[in-house]
């Protein structure tokens, strides 16, 4: 159950970040693209070791989720 | 993870994550560092391969030879891209473009010079080592975009790994230090933790970078957010850039896709040497590489002289270049290389090293042995999982069924797969050569021995199956430059004398992986009276060996 939501809200969250990012980044839009990226992998791998970390399920959740929802929502309606 | 969910420690949860992500994607994991490993010298095993290709001797005249016999070859092309021999690779390849031909690879014809003659050779159908450098990130007979998912998937999860591995390791340096051989499971943790620190930077950098490569399969979505789904724009933009950098390293050049123009009368065409030596006077380092003739033989004619791969892995391995008049001989322009952005030139450094695309003789064997030590990083983890549990075994008085399949995937996966790729090179040299289908053939040689490498470790018992598959994997590797010889390659005295060292190292690495096959064999045996610790040790000392005398061979060679 937790490698399941470790690796997919992770990823999720990472796939997020690089959303957000890649419009945010002030720079050219190919380097901001790039730089998101790359990013997006460094938070993956934070993503998943907080995971394992993590001592609940419920925390867990909240804590890939929320943040999720929040760069998705920026990044889709604000920016 | 604790059922009863209190919380634990740091510590705990990342081993507990370590050890299982890292069991179920240690052998595929296995596979995509051994064969990825091998394809830093993706260049000599192509010539290894192509036996045909092993009398073409690099002489001073070998740019106006292959000049010659492409105007016997390609008269009337549109361009030729002539790549020069270098230190991995003997003969002249070359590629060229036919007016109005289709665009992209499709419409590229290619062959290969003899350095000294330049005539054409004919070459056996092969793969070569791209076959095994494909599989590294392709896998086989899958659709490709899956097997990318695969490995790019796995790779996030080694990410993962390998920093949880650091996490759970808190005496990380003390213990890099500490080899206890012949201490069973201690030694075998000991082995994985060495291999694993040791070349840590490079584990890291290559999981990175790997991750990198596929970024816009794995991560598109800042790309799609950006560019609102327009891949080529983006696409165009990144390479736009990349090619005002001069394109990406001497084997892709240009090839320009235009047509002649105009018809005109034919032109004698300058003497290229004269341009070769400015080229090489003007880069000491690496020298001329290649040269991308434009409209060879007619009026305005260009001829671009590349350098042999850059410098700087800033630029991901930006050539140099020179424009000459293809008439004249005088030099037109000397292009710049284009300023590189703070996250481009990351993107290149981190991509350039996993590529090795800068990396000279002595860069490339350190790139090599690190993946030689990340290969027994993996290998050391799998078996280390297996000794591990032999006590539990015991108290049970039987092995379980999924102990059991680790053991028998472990022998196949770590011993097999190196059978399997010696037996791909036997293919290659033993198949007639007008064979239909030859190409496929040598890759079905390659899979059925693997399948009979896993069938074997099925039915034998667990140390017979590891001792057969390490001494048949020894026997193969050292009879490869025999064979090499007596199927019309050239041998080692002969490659040496040449001084044709991309033939000699492959013959020199086979003798060396024979040697650390046949001593992992030998220790196998050795310690096969006592049963518990044997396999432990024998199999430790076995993977520390390979990459000892990997680096003895590594400077013999160069």
């Amino acid at each position: 159950m937790r490698v399941l939501v470790a690796s997919g809200g992770a990823y999720a969250l990472s796939a997020a970040a690089a959303y957000c990012m890649a419009l945010l980044l002030p720079m050219s839009r190919v380097d901001a693209v790039l730089t998101a990226g790359m990013l997006a992998f460094v938070i993956f791998a934070l993503a998943a070791m907080w995971s394992f970390r993590c001592a609940s399920l419920v925390r867990l959740w909240v804590g890939l989720l929320v943040p999720t929802l929040i760069l998705w929502a920026v990044a889709r309606f604000i920016l | 993870m604790r059922i009863d969910a209190k919380p634990e420690g740091l510590r705990q949860s990342m081993a507990w994550m370590h050890t299982w992500s890292g069991l179920v994607l240690g052998w595929l994991l296995y596979a995509v560092f051994l064969t990825g490993t091998l394809s830093f010298f993706l260049d000599e095993m192509n010539v290894w391969m192509k036996p045909e290709l092993h009398r073409s001797i690099p002489t001073a005249q070998t740019g106006q030879q292959a000049v010659v016999g492409m105007e016997r070859l390609a008269p009337g092309a549109a361009s030729w891209t002539i790549n020069l021999p270098d230190e991995r690779r003997n003969s002249v390849d070359v590629t060229w473009r036919k007016p109005g031909a289709a665009a992209g690879r499709a419409g590229t014809e290619r062959a290969s010079l003899d350095a000294a003659t330049g005539e054409a050779i004919e070459t056996r159908e092969t793969r070569g080592g791209n076959f095994l450098y494909r599989f590294h990130f392709e896998l086989y007979a899958m659709p490709r975009i899956w097997a990318r998912w695969i490995v790019g998937v796995a790779t996030m999860l080694m990410f993962i790994a390998i920093i949880s591995g650091v996490i759970t390791h808190k005496k990380i340096f003390t213990d890099f230090f500490t080899f206890r051989r012949n201490k069973g499971q201690r030694s075998w943790l000991d082995a994985h933790n060495a291999t694993a620190v040791f070349a840590l930077p490079f584990h890291v950098v290559i999981t990175f970078s790997g991750l990198l490569l596929l970024m816009n399969m794995l991560m598109p979505f800042g790309r799609d957010a950006v560019y609102k789904g327009d891949s080529q724009a983006y696409n165009a933009e990144f390479r736009g850039q990349a090619m005002q950098q001069g394109g990406q390293g001497n084997n892709r050049g240009g090839g320009g896709g235009r047509g002649r123009a105009e018809v005109e009368g034919p032109m004698v065409m300058a003497d290229v040497g004269p341009m070769l030596a400015t080229a090489a006077a003007a880069w000491p380092e690496r020298g001329p590489g290649s040269m991308i003739i434009t409209r060879p033989g007619a009026a305005g004619s260009t001829i671009e002289v590349r350098e042999n791969g850059g410098l700087s892995v800033v630029e991901r391995g930006a050539s140099r270049r020179m424009v000459f008049d293809g008439q004249t001989g005088q030099l037109k322009e000397t292009p710049a290389i284009a300023p590189v952005s703070g996250a481009r030139g990351t993107f290149n450094v981190m991509t350039s090293l996993h590529l090795g695309r800068f990396a000279g003789p002595a860069m490339r064997w350190v790139l090599f042995l690190s993946g030689v030590v990340g290969t027994l990083m993996v290998a050391t983890g799998m078996v280390l999982w297996v000794v591990k549990r032999q006590p539990e075994r015991r108290k049970l008085g039987r092995t379980p069924v999924g102990h059991r399949l680790v053991e028998v995937l472990n022998v196949a996966g770590i011993a097999g797969l190196p059978v399997a790729i010696a037996a791909y090179f036997y293919g290659n040299r033993l198949l007639p050569i007008g064979l239909v289908q030859r190409l496929d053939w040598e890759i079905r040689v390659f899979f059925i021995v693997w399948l009979v490498c896993l069938l074997h470790a099925m039915v034998r018992k667990h140390r017979a199956a590891w001792l057969e598959q390490l001494g048949a994997a020894a026997v193969m590797f050292l009879a490869l430059p025999i064979v090499n010889v007596a199927t019309g390659g050239a041998g080692l005295v002969e490659s040496i004398s040449n001084g044709l060292w991309a033939i000699a190292g492959f013959d020199l690495v086979a003798i060396v992986m024979g040697l650390g096959f046949a001593f992992a064999a030998y220790r196998t045996r050795a310690k096969a009276e006592a049963p518990l610790r044997s396999a432990a040790a024998s199999a430790s000392s076995r993977n520390t060996a390979p990459c000892n005398d990997a680096s003895i061979a590594g400077e013999a060679a160069r």
